[in-house]
């Protein structure tokens, strides 16, 4: 029996989402240069936000929120919002997206995380008088950003490839059934 | 005839629902405590094994990069070490003196002290902050091995950090270190008190902590002095050394001092922890 293509995509994107976890959580940890770790989270819930768009976007970004929010121990809630919101910005770049272009993604990407510093920034660490901005964006985003950018050129193909994969088998079905 | 498989929600509408859901988790989250629920059920059993193997891994492969030292270096080391060791002895010989006499003194004052004998419980951490902004980690042990929310993390001999959140075979903890940390602290020799909070810029910086609301009339307190924790904290257990202190000055109101505590626990490379399966009493029954 064929599996229905939704099905099939929403299997994908959960097996993703908890592969690229597990890639944020416990692999690269390992692997800190001066104390920093690359945003895997944010590269998944962006490049599924500027290739799919619309509503999955939003799913992704929510799900991944919650999944962190649940293994951080701070308010729950918070990564869910940060990352929906994300999520949300980069399906607005839906429209101009083509894959043959590695410029777009990486410009995305860097921008997402350089959002996602702003945020808890703005949320949590401003409203706890901490007001050294530039110490923060010289000592965690940016070396966050760059690290990150580096991470995704490693880990954009996956996605890229699966996003690929379930359009055309999607196509395949569609010509099936007319 | 195949629209309906087509999604009409429009996407706007479905992102305002969806921060909607987010605002009403942070409220539920800050009034109840509520931390995922049966959601986190579910992934304790889908994520707690896959990261307890990854993290077997990743350490495999620190542990032996770590192993390349030359021989120069181990014989030098060596030395020093052997240093030490002799050094160590003769401190330890008159620590069990004094030990002895305090325990004579203590049989006099009946004063049973239940320090170093509390119930542990080994563990190990399998997966690493969500975060560079938080210093928060996660270990192998939940409420199957009788952890609990707010019971104190410890390494070697000081103070890690208190478990935020617990899942059946998982548990939460936020380090010492961590922004967000403070602990009520006091000085271990003259028992002043004072509050011990984790600061992300000067952990970066130094790798230390803060020490604020020291009040120190008789300027007894030092640099090097030992910081542990306090009695009257609310939900740390008294005495777990936290560090030493590094540096002292006075505020601007002249009534307190505050500077910054070296810890005692390598936070870089914490691999193994000690749970206390002890709350502190409080004096509150639940439900207050």
């Amino acid at each position: 029996m064929e599996i229905k293509p939704i099905a099939k995509r929403i299997l994908a994107y959960l097996l993703t989402m908890v592969v690229y976890f597990l890639i944020h959580t416990s692999v690269f940890p390992n692997f800190q240069l001066g104390g920093i770790a690359p945003n895997v989270m944010v590269i998944l819930v962006s490049a599924i936000g500027f290739m799919r768009g619309g509503n999955t976007a939003l799913f992704i970004g929510m799900g991944s929120g919650i999944l962190l929010d649940m293994f951080s121990g701070t308010y729950f809630g918070m990564y869910a919002f940060i990352y929906l919101v994300i999520g949300f910005v980069n399906s607005a770049f839906h429209q101009i997206f083509f894959g043959d272009d590695m410029k777009l993604p990486l410009f995305l990407i860097a921008s997402s995380d350089f959002v996602y510093g702003l945020m808890i920034y703005g949320c949590i660490y401003f409203m706890r008088a901490r007001y050294d901005f530039g110490f923060y964006l010289l000592n965690v985003m940016i070396p966050e950003l760059v690290y990150t950018v580096l991470v995704s050129l490693l880990l954009y193909f996956p996605i890229y490839y699966l996003e690929q994969w379930l359009n055309k088998s999607d196509k395949r079905s569609e010509r099936k059934l007319v | 005839m195949r629209q309906r498989n087509k999604m009409t929600i429009p996407t706007g509408g479905l992102f305002l629902v969806l921060i909607t859901i987010c605002f009403m988790l942070l409220a539920l989250s800050y009034v109840t405590g509520f931390s995922g629920g049966p959601v986190q059920t579910v992934a304790n059993y889908i994520f707690v094994p896959m990261q307890k193997g990854l993290n077997f891994i990743g350490t495999g492969i620190t542990e032996s990069t770590k192993d390349a030292k030359t021989k120069e270096e181990l014989i030098a080391e060596n030395e020093s070490l052997t240093a030490q060791v002799e050094e160590l002895t003769t401190q330890l010989t008159n620590m069990q003196l004094q030990q002895e006499e305090l325990e004579r003194l203590e049989e006099l004052h009946d004063l049973a002290t239940d320090y170093g004998n509390y119930k542990t419980v080994g563990a190990h951490v399998i997966a690493k902050g969500t975060s560079n902004w938080f210093n928060t980690f996660t270990i192998d042990k939940g409420t199957n091995d009788g952890v609990q929310v707010d019971m104190n993390i410890i390494s070697g001999s000081g103070l890690v950090g208190i478990v935020t959140e617990v899942g059946p075979s998982y548990a939460v903890v936020r380090s010492v270190i961590d922004d967000n940390s403070s602990v009520s602290a006091m000085i271990l020799a003259t028992s002043d008190n004072c509050i011990v909070s984790g600061d992300l810029e000067l952990m970066t910086n130094s790798n230390m902590i803060e020490l604020t609301d020291l009040e120190d009339v008789d300027n007894e307190v030092e640099v090097g002095t030992a910081v542990v924790t306090s009695n009257i904290s609310s939900r740390f257990l008294p005495g777990i050394l936290v560090g030493y202190v590094s540096e002292l000055h006075e505020d601007a109101n002249n009534l307190t001092k505050s500077g910054t505590i070296t810890p005692v626990v390598d936070f870089k490379h914490l691999q193994e922890v000690l749970v206390i399966l002890e709350l502190k009493e409080t004096g509150k029954t639940d439900g207050d």
